[in-house]
């Protein structure tokens, strides 16, 4: 590979893979893409070379141990730019789970012998432990998304991605509102673009896995929610899945838990 | 890897490549026997056992998918049939059948993944599928028009090729409605 290429690193946290698959699952971008960059390390892809210095760094997953908040220290040192993809890297993942719970109570039940499990308390993006200079959203991300965030990288220019709610991709695609018409719970007023309205395409609610958009009315929604006959801790636990640690998400479903937010 | 002796080493693989999971292995050998293997499984936990108490029984199918985005049919099925079988619902005809197509469509994926892209740059002696696809490229893009063939079923069937969503209540779950009739269970939240 010639030197003249940015090297890509890609690098993995507490995750389950499926967004630096959705660089692999890029079938027919795949080996343009390669061509334009010198791919450099990539665990899941079998390149296993660490070099001095990565020009773009996709980081996966969210930081849960100790070893993970000093590595993450180490690639932001080592990127030039450093892109999050997905909710587990850029909110906490539904690992974060544990943050609204005691982490000794899940590893005892979990493990035979939780001595041997080393975890914090705590599951945190990684915009929490060092400076992300842009965050691709999506459980899993958009294939769309990554590709234009790769694309804008190699010809220096912002990515032209939204921040609006899947809101707008259900009227772009053309869909009933599933909550208006059918009376069916959605959180794609307060959830971020980039699935192509894919839930209430096939006439179920949105259920957030894109995290909030940049502008959001999460009490209204709740107030919404409770008006379509939903219980309070139905209206907790869909606020409380892969981005249940998002700013927006966490306070919804913090002041519901408390018993606040119908006024 | 550290070498000492023929019959006498040390095999260490700080990182397992080509998996999700993280993990390294240690393999020591003296006067040419296994004197000692070590698996350290390093990935961390994320708790799924813990945090799926107390959820209602709409829920598992699309948080277990998380388990893995490479074979996410395979935990969201495991979900779904242990929900099936708890309410004794059996599937069949016409439904069981996207469901083997969907988890048929992971397979050819998954398999022309690890064939192509992970197993062949190792037989052949690259560093990568990129490396090989320099020297051998319609293999290559062989091997990716079949991994798309696999995600495009599980596309279509699914609604996405990784944690697709149009499996939990509406393909999957059909007996949801009368389990709910029969036995006094919690609504499904939002998005079920």
């Amino acid at each position: 590979m010639s030197t003249d290429k940015p090297s890509v690193a890609v690098w993995k946290f507490a995750s389950c893979d499926g967004c630096q698959l959705t660089l692999l699952d890029c079938e027919d971008e795949l080996l343009e893409v390669a061509g334009e960059v010198a791919l450099a390390y990539f665990l899941e892809a079998g390149l296993t070379s660490v070099r001095g210095s990565y020009a773009l760094s996709l980081v996966e997953g969210s930081i849960t141990t100790a070893d993970d908040a000093r590595r993450i220290q180490e690639v932001r040192q080592a990127s030039r730019t450093l892109v999050t993809i997905g909710a587990c890297a850029t909110a906490g993942g539904i690992q974060a789970l544990r943050n609204f719970s005691e982490v000794d109570e899940f590893r005892s039940i979990v493990y035979a012998h939780p001595e041997f499990v080393e975890t914090l308390g705590t599951s945190t993006p990684i915009s929490a432990h060092v400076r992300v200079d842009l965050e691709l959203r999506g459980c899993p991300i958009s294939k769309a998304q990554l590709v234009e965030t790769i694309s804008a990288f190699l010809h220096g220019r912002r990515p032209n991605i939204s921040g609006r709610s899947v809101c707008s991709e259900c009227k772009e695609r053309g869909n009933v509102c599933v909550t208006v018409a059918g009376g069916t719970p959605c959180l794609g007023p307060i959830t971020h673009a980039g699935c192509e309205a894919l839930c209430p395409a096939y006439h179920r609610g949105c259920y957030g896995c894109y995290g909030p958009a940049d502008t959001t009315n999460a009490p209204s929604l709740v107030v919404r929610l409770r008006e379509g006959g939903m219980a309070d801790d139905d209206i907790v636990r869909v606020l409380r899945t892969f981005n249940a640690y998002a700013d927006d998400f966490r306070d919804a479903s913090e002041a519901v838990a408390a018993g606040k937010g119908a006024e | 890897m550290t070498h000492r002796s023929p019959a006498s080493r040390t095999l260490e693989v700080k990182a397992l490549a080509r998996v999700e999971g993280e993990g390294a292995m240690f393999v020591e050998i003296r006067d040419g026997a296994v004197h000692d293997v070590q698996l350290r499984i390093y990935e961390p936990p994320r708790f799924f056992e813990a945090f799926l108490r107390g959820r209602s029984y709409t829920e598992p199918p699309d948080i277990t998918a998380r388990i893995c985005g490479i074979c996410p049919v395979a935990y969201q099925m495991s979900a779904v049939q242990a929900i099936e079988a708890a309410c004794g619902i059996t599937v069949d005809g016409a439904l069981r059948d996207l469901r083997l197509l969907l988890y048929f469509g992971e397979w050819i994926e998954s398999h022309a993944l690890h064939v192509y892209m992970l197993h062949a740059p190792d037989f052949l002696g690259y560093e990568s599928a990129i490396a090989l696809a320099a020297d051998h490229r319609p293999i290559v893009e062989r091997g990716l028009a079949l991994k798309k063939t696999g995600n495009d079923l599980v596309d279509v069937i699914g609604g996405r090729a990784v944690h697709p969503r149009q499996c939990a209540r509406r393909w999957l779950l059909p007996g949801a409605d009368q389990a709910r009739a029969a036995a006094p269970v919690r609504e499904p939240p939002a998005g079920a």
